[in-house]
């Protein structure tokens, strides 16, 4: 009996060393990532958050949750993580109403994710299910069994950079109490600086994006002309409508908004197509939707340099403007005392037609571009 | 389902415990049921194609059998009161009977793969005919997609019916036993072309549970993960660049290419074998190796014996003996002899080598570059056995020791550019393109190879540097297998933590050098 049950045995040894492999080849490879950072802040014991920020880059830079809080007598935190799709976002909310009792989720909707030829594979889906929960991590397995790469589920191969340097960095990094505490520090660059956030982390996952105006990079905006007329794809609006059953059930108030980007991009991308076909979306939803892209430069003054780049990640000045602006609104927007017309322009060509003058107006100052 | 992802490693457990729990006489029907949903995985609508193929083998291989079997007892019933004259004629009667019989079902068999494959191509080259002749029509074309590895199924089933016509198998009377021989999933995409009398009976019996099986199966599948994802899939970005453009291009950048296209397709395919025999292994079923290193090849008859074997073996035992054997052959070998002498003898092995790799080349797609690689790799046998006497005469004359270690690394190493050159037609898109390509290739003045330029063709050097390191290992364990050493018996008989560490090693090596950016779908399921 022995004998025929020793093979087994062994088999089973050889996986839990495997489990390990792969747990030491994630710690000398992978670096530590700002979403475990996120999802671990939260998902803290000692934290509630009852407003929460979910979305892609645009949202991280964006909106600063002490403006929100300020205003609002709120506790929010920004839990937008760069490249998150809807789907990952609908994971994401799903752990973090079991650790938050969340009464706003407000939902910075960025329609390149929503849309048919955005690409998309079994490799660039996968990267919030390495920091989820066991519960959340076994539904995503069980919703993406179809697409998920055998080897992604074991490891976080797809963060992986096998660099002499990166090994160094990582090992230096995750050596540190920093690291198993789950600092902020652990996720900085070189720069000192949280990646891609361009700016010193203020907290609660929001950085102030210092802009140099050097960095207009066009030519990725140039590759989204066009996309603004797909159709959306399937998969986002399903998963879009999880997010809003998910809301529905625990008496959540889901806002969906569109954080502006530079005026200039909003006007060769022609995004009054994308605002129009949004806002019949969600209104056929029942979901509250605000789109910033026409707010009135008396409202909210900005210029394309006021950017980090042409693509529309904010400033940190212009985030906090704008997260105020937003603040108020949403508290208008609440009392009823909401007027459109003292926000946004009568349309998109109206904003087309005025915004640099009107820029100059508000500011004294002459509208710049890149 | 492609071979990487969650679902399919679920479908295999699934496969896998069912098959083993069930009573042995039921596993048959376990494993024709997973074949079918593993086929319908990639479209409803191709399923017909599995059917039609199944309901044409099984009446045409039924009706065989019943003509013989009634031939035979006719004769046994009349064998007193016929003379041998009238049994002669009977049988000759009985023989062209079946001959007719065969005929109309190896047309059945092969109509769904030509008509899908091939009607488009010839409309297109009709039209270019009319065209050419000033007339205005134009045949619209059709745009069939082809179901996926109908190539490779037709061929596993005419070779079947070929068999029970032959009598070298009895024939399957149970439809849905044929349907798994037809349909049995992990060689469906790509092969290999099995035979009824070594397949069959592995798939009906049901097999007994083996450990081993299990472990050498996954090793398996590990390694052919490895070829696929470490060199097919890191080779292939550039690969598509350079021979979509190759005005672009030029020089060393062609040549390397050309190069990363025969690790690509030699890693995409023999790791897809990998994968069909590791599967099939932890079955407990052995299906036909493919590959025996074939760029050790000193020939290019030898490189065919070694690359895709079950195709040649096919072309082999139901094409080339049949020919060469035929009336046929043997009156065109007599009238060549008349006329060009002794060595006018071979002509009807040239001949059959031209038939068989001009099906070859249609095998492997409907387009005149297919054509033309088939072609090149037939002229090359063809003139190979026609200059026998011109070759014989050479080593007379220069004392070259033919089983030399120079001479044997000469043959290998020319034979590799030969059939490196055959490569520019398979992958090129056009003829055309095939040979300004070729031209090209030594153009070395224009195009200075550079890291920028190949990182512009979509590759950079750290890509390269692993391609060359993993073929370097693949390389070396080729060494070894030629030498008769059984890598996975050896790898089993070292010390346990040796062993395992071989293991995790490989897998890391997968994990960590295993393309990110997209797994293709193996090349030869297009087939």
């Amino acid at each position: 009996m022995k004998e025929k049950i020793r093979p087994y045995i062994r088999c089973l040894i050889f996986l839990a060393i495997l489990a390990f492999v792969f747990a030491g080849l994630d710690f000398v490879f992978s670096p530590s990532g700002y979403v475990r950072y996120i999802m671990h802040e939260l998902n803290r014991k000692d934290t509630n958050y009852d407003t929460v920020i979910v979305g892609a880059s645009h949202a991280r830079s964006a909106i600063n949750p002490y403006k929100l809080d300020e205003k609002l007598g709120v506790n929010s935190i920004n839990a937008a993580i760069p490249g998150a799709a809807v789907d990952d976002n609908y994971y994401q909310i799903e752990e973090i109403i079991k650790h938050n009792d969340v009464k706003t989720i407000i939902y910075d909707v960025d329609y390149q994710y929503w849309v048919k030829d955005q690409p998309k594979d079994n490799f660039n889906r996968s990267f919030v299910y390495q920091q989820l929960g066991l519960k959340t991590k076994l539904e995503y397995l069980k919703n993406n069994y179809k697409y998920i790469d055998l080897r992604n589920i074991c490891t976080n191969r797809l963060a992986y950079k096998v660099k002499l340097k990166n090994i160094e960095r990582n090992l230096s990094v995750k050596t540190k109490s920093s690291y198993w505490n789950y600092d902020i520090e652990a996720t900085f660059g070189k720069n000192g600086y949280v990646t891609e956030a361009d700016g010193p982390y203020v907290g609660k996952g929001y950085s102030y994006r210092l802009v140099s105006g050097d960095k207009p990079g066009g030519r990725i905006v140039d590759q989204w002309v066009g996309r603004q007329n797909s159709d959306f794809d399937e998969l986002p609006i399903e998963y879009f409508d999880k997010i809003k059953a998910l809301c529905d059930k625990n008496n959540i108030r889901l806002v969906c908004v569109i954080s502006p980007i530079t005026p200039s991009s909003v006007k060769y991308l022609g995004l009054e197509t994308t605002h129009k076909k949004f806002k019949d979306f969600f209104s056929a939803r029942g979901v509250e939707f605000y789109d910033f892209n026409d707010v009135k430069m008396s409202v909210l003054p900005r210029c394309d340099t006021d950017y980090g780049d042409l693509e529309g990640h904010m400033g940190g000045r212009v985030a906090d403007q704008y997260s105020e602006l937003l603040a108020s609104f949403l508290k208008d927007c609440s009392d009823g005392s909401y007027d459109k017309s003292d926000y946004f322009y009568s349309s998109f060509q109206d904003m087309y037609d005025n915004y640099k003058k009107d820029y100059t107006e508000a500011t004294g100052l002459e509208w710049k571009g890149y | 389902m492609s071979f990487t992802i969650l679902e399919f490693f679920l479908f295999l457990l699934l496969t896998l415990v069912v098959y083993y729990l069930l009573p042995k006489k039921f596993r048959w029907i376990w494993l024709l049921i997973v074949s079918l949903v593993y086929y319908v995985s990639f479209g409803v609508k191709k399923i017909v194609f599995v059917l039609w193929q199944t309901m044409v083998v099984y009446l045409a291989t039924r009706l065989i059998d019943k003509q013989a079997r009634q031939g035979k007892a006719y004769l046994a019933s009349h064998k007193a009161d016929m003379s041998s004259e009238e049994k002669k004629a009977y049988k000759a009667k009985l023989k062209k009977k079946k001959k007719i019989t065969i005929f109309f079902m190896l047309l059945a068999t092969f109509i769904s793969l030509c008509g899908i494959k091939y009607t488009d191509f010839a409309i297109l080259n009709v039209n270019i005919l009319i065209e050419k002749l000033g007339r205005s029509l134009i045949i619209p074309t059709f745009n069939f997609v082809a179901p996926i590895g109908i190539s490779f199924f037709t061929f596993q089933t005419a070779s079947y019916v070929i068999d029970v016509y032959w009598g070298k198998v009895e024939v399957e009377k149970n439809p849905f036993k044929l349907m798994l021989f037809v349909c049995f999933f992990p060689q469906i995409l790509e092969g290999p072309i099995g035979r009824f009398q070594t397949l069959g009976k592995q798939l009906f019996e049901g097999n007994d549970y083996n450990l081993k099986n299990i472990q050498f199966g996954l090793q398996r599948i590990l390694f052919g993960l490895a070829k696929k994802l470490i060199i097919a899939d890191r080779s292939a970005a550039y690969v598509n660049k350079v021979f979509a453009n190759p005005a672009a291009y030029g020089g060393w950048y062609d040549i390397l290419a050309v190069l990363l296209y025969c690790a690509e397709l030699y890693a995409d395919f023999s790791g897809g074998m990998d994968l069909v025999i590791g599967i099939a292994q932890m079955l407990g079923i052995t299906m036909d190796e493919n590959f025996r290193q074939p760029f050790f090849s000193k020939s290019i008859g030898e490189f065919w014996r070694r690359w895709h074997i079950t195709l040649g073996t096919w072309m082999k035992d139901y094409i080339f003996y049949p020919f060469s054997l035929s009336k046929v052959a043997a009156n065109i070998g007599k009238w060549s002899k008349k006329h060009f002498g002794e060595a006018g003898k071979k002509l009807p092995v040239c001949i059959a080598d031209l038939i068989i790799f001009f099906i070859v080349g249609v095998w492997h797609g409907a387009a005149w570059k297919y054509i033309a690689y088939g072609m090149y790799n037939g002229l090359i046998m063809a003139v190979s056995v026609l200059l026998e006497p011109v070759y014989k005469k050479f080593f007379e004359v220069t004392h070259i020791k033919k089983k030399s270690a120079p001479w044997q690394f000469w043959m290998i190493i020319r034979t590799f550019i030969l059939v490196n050159i055959g490569w520019y037609f398979d992958m090129s898109p056009t003829v055309r393109s095939a040979i300004f390509m070729m031209k090209d290739s030594f153009n070395f003045a224009s195009n200075k190879i550079s890291l920028l330029g190949i990182e512009k063709a979509g590759m950079s050097l750290k890509d390269l540097i692993i391609v060359a390191i993993a073929c370097l290992v693949l390389l070396i364990i080729s060494i070894f297998k030629e030498r008769g050493v059984l890598i996975r018996e050896k790898i089993a008989s070292f010390h346990l933590p040796i062993r395992w560490f071989i293991y995790y090693a490989l897998i890391a090596w997968v994990i960590l050098f295993g393309y990110t950016n997209g797994t293709s779908a193996f090349m030869y399921a297009n087939f």
